[in-house]
């Protein structure tokens, strides 16, 4: 199951940014790492991914540099600036109040929390 | 020896680094030499990355279709290259690498978008100045193009034909009514006999004036006219006095003439032709038809008969002198009586000038009335005074100005120059713009208007900037509702049409001002002109006045001690002095007769010491005697009542004299005394 573009775009930057704030990140490793952690829902092409990550460079939220591979190839790599801890940090916010509203409303699976409050009595 | 060579080497380095690398002038080639290359730099990542040929085809066509600068395309080829190659080392076969890449002109339209915004900030902020001006220069454009699309296109819608309504104002009036077709019939052979004596009296009278000495005498000139007062000891006096005895017959039918109630000319704008030949500009005119193609600018009507009223004007009154002289009482009324008849003979172009006219030769009638009295005591007989009392009495009111001419030519010029969307509103057409271009620079013939290539281009901005024709239309009215309002309130509130002069002047000289030039170029000088009305109201009560006091010293034998012995019998109200609010004029009698004089325009009395500038200046404007109270911003203080309130006079020092009956005049100095007539003998 692939997202749909609109859905891809609010959730796939955030993916990014996540990922790359535990490591430095090449492209094919991204594209790699996202598919097999989102169970493919996040699997994403280079037409997705080179651009987002461009924009996300020139928006200052993380920045590439080309260094040498184990193999002996050049790779770029990118890693998280303070500006991307920072909206990172934002974004998991509000990924989490939207994850918790979502399951209140009954769209995420788990027991809305009036419903919950019910159960208990 | 090791130290010493890395110096060296380093030392070369640096030098390799700034003669190469770093040199502008080598960077500068390279840069535009790799313009016309753009993808070299990114193919030789492509070949060296030895790529299955489909793979190396994907990213360069990618690439090639992003149309972004060398570097960024080598960048981005240098990505890709090492994506697919870490895809291909992870076992991904062609098909799936080129399957998840997808299709190459949405890649690179998206890598395109993302890899500009990393563009530097002075890159970024030139293109938004760029797509700015461009958007701008395209509104521009369309702008114009809709603004010239307008001007070009827009027709005038010409309703009415003025002339042809002026004219026809004559059909309610028989034949014998018109004064026209007499002045006609008599103006050749006054041009014949008499012309010759006028222009030679006039220039009499101008080298007479110009060497006369000021303080000793008395202007003889009346508004706009003089008539002309050859003196009896002149060599061309006897001869002058002939030539008006043979064209007695001729006055006779003047007179006449005169005193029909419409002058009943059939205005046009083409002089008349004769034999084939055309007349001078002072002859009469071919009335246009209602065909629309005879209907030019009514601003363009010829108006031959106010030349002609002049000069008959000043021959009757220097016939009024012939005949004092010789004691002919009766010719002397019949003329006087016949110059007032004609300053209040009724013309239908009802202009400004028109009625200039008319106040001159009432004017004039009034002082020669005066001077009459005064140098031929009794030559009037009481019969006489009564009937040029009562005939007086009728004139003044006749002598408003209506502008209702002025307003027709405004009407007719804003239907020519504008469309006409049926509700009072249009725009302005090309034609109306280059027919106010012309006026402007002092033209009047609209045929075979055309346009220079700037006002061409320019044509379309006029549009922009012209106000509509309502709104042209509602400035006007406002102004020409402003001059009746203060018609008819009185000459305190004249400030008001001198503040409206001033500010349409004034804004003529800014761009907004131009704007409204329309109406700067058809408004006349409405101050002076209400001003000038003003004082002849004065000047003819003053008269009437005058003829009130001669009837009373005929009855009585001895002059009244004050006016007010002279109402109701003799005259039906005090003479105002509109210099001096609610009084009447100032009277004054002295051994040799009685003065008649207004405060003039310092409002205060100089007990009938004559101004220095006693023609019609300042010393007489009503301008002078009542300018406004002006706040910080210039505006007219008003008061509560909307009247503006009053700053003090600014006139010079004396009295207005109206009226100086003393025996002998005082003023005029002998003629054979004068150098000028020396000369002349």
């Amino acid at each position: 199951m692939k997202l749909e573009r609109e859905l891809m775009r609010g959730a796939g930057p955030t993916a990014v940014l996540k990922l790359l704030s535990t490591q430095s990140m090449y492209g094919y490793q991204l594209v790699e790492t996202l598919a097999k952690q989102s169970n493919g829902v996040l699997a994403m092409g280079q037409s997705t991914l080179y651009p987002m990550l461009y924009n996300l460079e020139a928006k200052g939220l993380i920045e590439a540099d080309w260094q040498a591979a184990p193999n002996g190839r050049d790779r770029k790599y990118y890693n998280l600036t303070g500006k991307g801890k920072k909206k990172l940090k934002a974004d998991l916010e509000a990924w989490k109040k939207l994850t918790q509203a979502m399951t209140n409303i009954g769209v995420l699976e788990g027991v809305p929390s009036g419903a919950s409050c019910g159960a208990t009595a | 020896m090791s130290t010493q060579t890395t110096n060296t080497n380093s030392s070369l380095s640096r030098s390799w680094t700034w003669s190469v690398e770093r040199s502008p002038l080598l960077n500068a080639t390279r840069w535009i030499i790799a313009r016309g290359y753009p993808n070299t730099q990114a193919r030789d990542l492509i070949s060296a990355a030895k790529l299955p040929n489909q793979l190396a085809k994907l990213i360069d066509t990618t690439v090639t279709k992003t149309k972004l600068w060398r570097s960024e395309r080598a960048d981005i080829a240098r990505e890709l290259i090492a994506h697919t190659q870490d895809a291909l080392d992870a076992g991904r076969t062609q098909e799936q690498i080129i399957e998840s890449f997808g299709a190459p002109k949405k890649v690179a339209k998206l890598l395109r978008r993302a890899t500009k915004r990393k563009r530097p900030l002075y890159w970024r902020t030139l293109r938004n100045i760029r797509r700015a001006v461009a958007t701008l220069t395209l509104l521009i454009f369309i702008t114009y193009g809709s603004l010239a699309a307008r001007f070009y296109t827009g027709k005038p819608n010409i309703t009415k034909n003025y002339a042809v309504m002026i004219n026809a104002k004559n059909d309610a009036y028989t034949e014998d009514q018109k004064a026209w077709p007499v002045y006609k019939k008599v103006f050749p052979a006054w041009k014949e006999h008499i012309q010759e004596t006028q222009d030679r009296q006039v220039a009499f009278e101008k080298e007479y004036n110009e060497n006369i000495d000021p303080e000793k005498t008395e202007s003889i000139s009346a508004g706009l006219f003089m008539y002309p007062q050859i003196p009896t000891n002149h060599h061309d006096y006897e001869e002058t006095v002939q030539l008006f005895k043979d064209f007695e017959p001729q006055f006779k039918r003047l007179r006449e003439a005169a005193h029909r109630p419409i002058i009943g000319i059939e205005l046009g704008f083409k002089h008349e032709q004769i034999e084939g030949q055309a007349w001078s500009n002072s002859t009469p005119t071919i009335p246009p038809s209602d065909n629309p193609d005879e209907n030019p600018s009514l601003i363009n009507l010829l108006l031959p008969h106010l030349g002609k009223m002049r000069q008959f004007a000043n021959t009757l009154a220097f016939d009024t002198l012939i005949a004092a002289r010789e004691s002919d009482s009766n010719r002397t009324y019949e003329n006087l009586s016949a110059m007032l008849a004609m300053s209040r003979q009724k013309n239908f172009d009802q202009t400004l000038i028109s009625d200039l006219v008319n106040t001159a030769i009432a004017d004039m009638t009034v002082k020669l009335i005066a001077q009459v009295l005064r140098e031929h005591p009794g030559i009037l007989t009481r019969e006489h005074l009564v009937a040029l009392s009562h005939e007086l009495a009728i004139t003044t009111p006749t002598l408003e100005y209506s502008f209702e001419g002025e307003i027709m030519m405004f009407e007719d010029l804003f239907q020519r120059a504008y469309t006409d969307d049926g509700h009072g509103n249009g725009r302005i057409t090309k034609h109306g713009s280059l027919m106010f271009a012309m006026y402007t620079d002092g033209g009047w013939s609209e045929p075979g208007l055309q346009s220079t290539p700037l006002q061409i281009a320019t044509g379309p901005i006029t549009l922009a900037a012209s106000p509509d024709r309502k709104s042209q239309a509602t400035l006007y009215n406002k102004m020409m509702i402003t001059v009746k309002h203060v018609s008819s309130a009185g000459p305190q509130s004249i400030s008001q049409i001198t503040y409206q002069d001033s500010l349409l002047a004034d804004n003529a000289k800014n761009i907004p001002g131009i704007r409204y030039s329309p109406i700067e170029i058809l408004m006349p000088a409405l101050a002076q002109a209400v001003n000038r009305s003003f004082q002849s109201t004065m000047t003819n009560d003053a008269a009437a006045a005058v003829l009130a006091i001669e009837i009373y010293k005929h009855d009585t034998g001895h002059l009244p001690e004050t006016l007010s012995q002279l109402t109701p019998n003799y005259l039906p109200a005090l003479p105002q002095d509109l210099h001096n609010p609610n009084q009447p004029l100032q009277y004054k009698v002295t051994d040799e007769g009685y003065i008649l004089y207004s405060l003039g325009s310092d409002g205060d009395d100089d007990n009938a010491r004559p101004m220095d500038d006693d023609q019609r200046g300042p010393g007489w404007s009503f301008i002078e005697r009542y300018p406004a109270q002006l706040d910080e911003e210039g505006n007219i203080i008003l008061d509560n009542a909307g009247n503006p309130k009053l700053a003090p006079p600014t006139g010079p020092d004396g009295d207005w004299i109206l009226y100086d009956m003393t025996h002998p005049p005082p003023k005029t100095k002998e003629p054979d005394q004068s150098p000028a007539l020396e000369s002349i003998n």
